[in-house]
This record gives C-alpha cells, sequence and structure tokens, in this order.
C-alpha cells in the first residue's frame, strides 16, 4: 500500500470549499433555506444557485420551494445518500489527517 | 476544532444568535419563579395555584411568540433553519434523566425530617438545582462559543446562594432559581437581540420564479 493512499479518492463534488459548506450545514440541519445559505457561504445569489444545482443534480440534497404567507422560501435538505457522501468525505478527511499525524 | 465542526456548532447554535428564545422563555421563567418566591414568602396558597396556572400556559404560549417573532424579525434577515426532531435515544436519556430526579425527590420527602420544606435536606436539593442548571449553561456557552451564558450560570449560582442564605424552603428556593434564570436570560436575550438587529439589517427578499 503506497504511503499516499488514503483508501480512494476524496468526493471532488463535495471537497469545493463552498460545497462543503453547504453539506456541512445541512449535515446538522433538517433543512436551511437560500438566505441562511448565502450567509454561511459568503457567495452571491447566482453562485449559490450553481452550487446547489450541482449537489441536487448529484442526488445530494433536495431542493423545495414552497411560499411562507406571501413570501417565497426556497429550502435545501440532505438526501440519504448525500447523507452517506459526507459521512465517507469526514472518513477521507479522518484517514488522511491520521496518516499525515 | 476543525472547519467542519465549527460549521456545524455555529448552525447548531443559530436558534440562540437572535436573543429572541432566551427573551420569551426567561419572561415565562421569570414568572413561574416569582409567583413561587411569592408564595414561599407571603405563605400564601393562591400564588402557587397560580404559578401552577403559568406553568401549564406560559411556556406554551412563550414557544408561540418565539416561532411569531423569528417568522417576521430573524428568518428575513439571516435565514431559516429546520432542526431535526431529538432522536429516541435522546429521548430516552431525557427521560431517564427526569424518572432519576423524581425518585430523588420522592426519596426525600420520605426521608425523616423531610416533611419540613426549610429544612436542610431541601436547602441541599436548592442548590442542587442552582448548580446543574449552571452546568448546563456552561456547556451551553462553551459548545456555542457564546460567553453571554456563562455570566447566565452566575446569576443562577448567585440566586441559588441566596434562596438558601435567606431560608426560602423548597418552593421559594427553587422559584429563586427560576426567577435568576429567567432574569438573566431576558438581560442577555435583549442585549443578543439589540446586537443581532445592529448587525443584520432585512435581507433583499428571493424573487418570485
Amino acid at each position: 500500500m503506497s504511503p499516499f493512499d488514503f483508501g480512494g479518492e476524496p468526493d471532488r463534488l463535495i471537497h469545493e470549499p463552498a460545497r462543503l459548506k453547504i453539506m456541512t450545514v445541512l449535515s446538522v440541519a433538517e433543512e436551511a433555506d437560500f438566505t441562511y445559505l448565502m450567509h454561511e457561504t459568503g457567495l452571491t445569489r447566482g453562485n449559490l444557485s450553481v452550487q446547489l444545482t450541482r449537489l441536487e443534480e448529484a442526488g445530494y440534497i433536495r431542493i423545495a420551494k414552497t411560499f411562507v404567507g406571501r413570501v417565497p422560501r426556497t429550502t435545501a435538505a440532505l438526501t440519504p445518500a448525500g447523507a452517506d457522501a459526507f459521512a465517507a468525505y469526514r472518513m477521507y478527511l479522518k484517514r488522511l489527517l491520521d496518516a499525515t499525524n | 476544532m476543525d472547519e467542519i465542526t465549527r460549521t456545524q456548532r455555529k448552525t447548531q447554535a443559530y436558534w440562540l444568535v437572535d436573543g429572541i428564545g432566551e427573551v420569551a422563555g426567561g419572561t415565562a421563567l421569570a414568572l413561574v419563579g416569582a409567583l413561587l418566591v411569592l408564595s414561599s414568602v407571603t405563605g400564601t396558597e393562591p400564588f402557587g395555584t397560580i404559578a401552577l396556572f403559568a406553568m401549564i400556559f406560559a411556556f406554551p404560549a412563550s414557544a408561540a411568540v418565539v416561532r411569531a417573532l423569528k417568522t417576521r424579525i430573524t428568518y428575513p434577515r439571516t435565514g431559516y433553519v429546520k432542526y431535526p426532531e431529538p432522536s429516541g435515544r435522546r429521548r430516552a436519556h431525557i427521560a431517564a434523566v427526569a424518572i432519576v430526579v423524581a425518585v430523588v425527590v420522592a426519596g426525600l420527602a420520605r426521608s425523616g425530617g423531610a416533611a419540613d420544606l426549610n429544612g436542610p435536606l431541601w436547602q441541599a436539593f436548592v442548590g442542587a438545582a442552582g448548580a446543574a442548571v449552571a452546568a448546563v449553561l456552561v456547556v451551553r456557552a462553551i459548545r456555542s462559543r457564546m460567553r453571554r451564558f456563562f455570566l447566565s450560570a452566575l446569576v443562577v449560582l448567585a440566586g441559588a446562594g441566596a434562596a438558601i442564605a435567606y431560608d426560602l424552603g423548597m418552593t421559594g428556593g427553587l422559584g429563586a432559581v427560576w426567577l435568576s434564570l429567567g432574569i438573566a436570560s431576558i438581560a442577555t436575550g435583549v442585549a443578543a437581540f439589540v446586537s443581532y438587529i445592529r448587525e443584520h439589517p432585512v435581507a433583499e427578499p428571493e424573487a418570485r420564479s
């Protein structure tokens, strides 16, 4: 086993910093809306939309559009596949850190 | 602490960021606590009965107030987060703690000299209750990285100490713990709310699509 073999490659979809932050937030929330995710990631509205779309297309999150009174609300939540992928990504990071300590 | 854990903790603590829960919950706690202290100090039973009704209605009412205020004030500013329901395991832990406390109280009630609610056993129980509440607040302060909960813990300990020093007995003592927690929560909650409003103007609403 090569010293650089950390048990596979990191999930590059999650590995990108903005998407990692989105997945991290959703890992402890049942759902979070667009405004909260914008605040946490610091992304612009358009950029956040792009990142959410990529995660949705991969099946990692599901997006719901609802109304609260007359105010639209877009929320995102992890799917079971997304939760598994995030857990696997964290395991990969742990193996990486353990190997380099 | 790694960045992932930091972000997770921050999201979990988001419920506390605006202070609204503390103000509403603190008001209910202070009301019930004040009634219990009055019941003990005046020896007048109606205050105790009113406290019981306040317990039944004040907490659900404060929860409804929190939901309404967050919808109008917090969510338009910094967004909405829904938290998962506690797991079955966590509910079992909470139930187990409640059962242990109930068994301890029942044991104290049956032990010798416990008929006097001003006796040393009950004073010790008040002190333990104050210490337990303070410990929970300290843990909250550490996990949420919100130092105001350290201050609340100190106020609760002071309240429990004052209750013991002034011989308020069990009813008044527990009332003093709740009252001090309520007052501390209102004060820290208002400070947090003012700070939150200053830092976060209303966000641009989502465009209708």
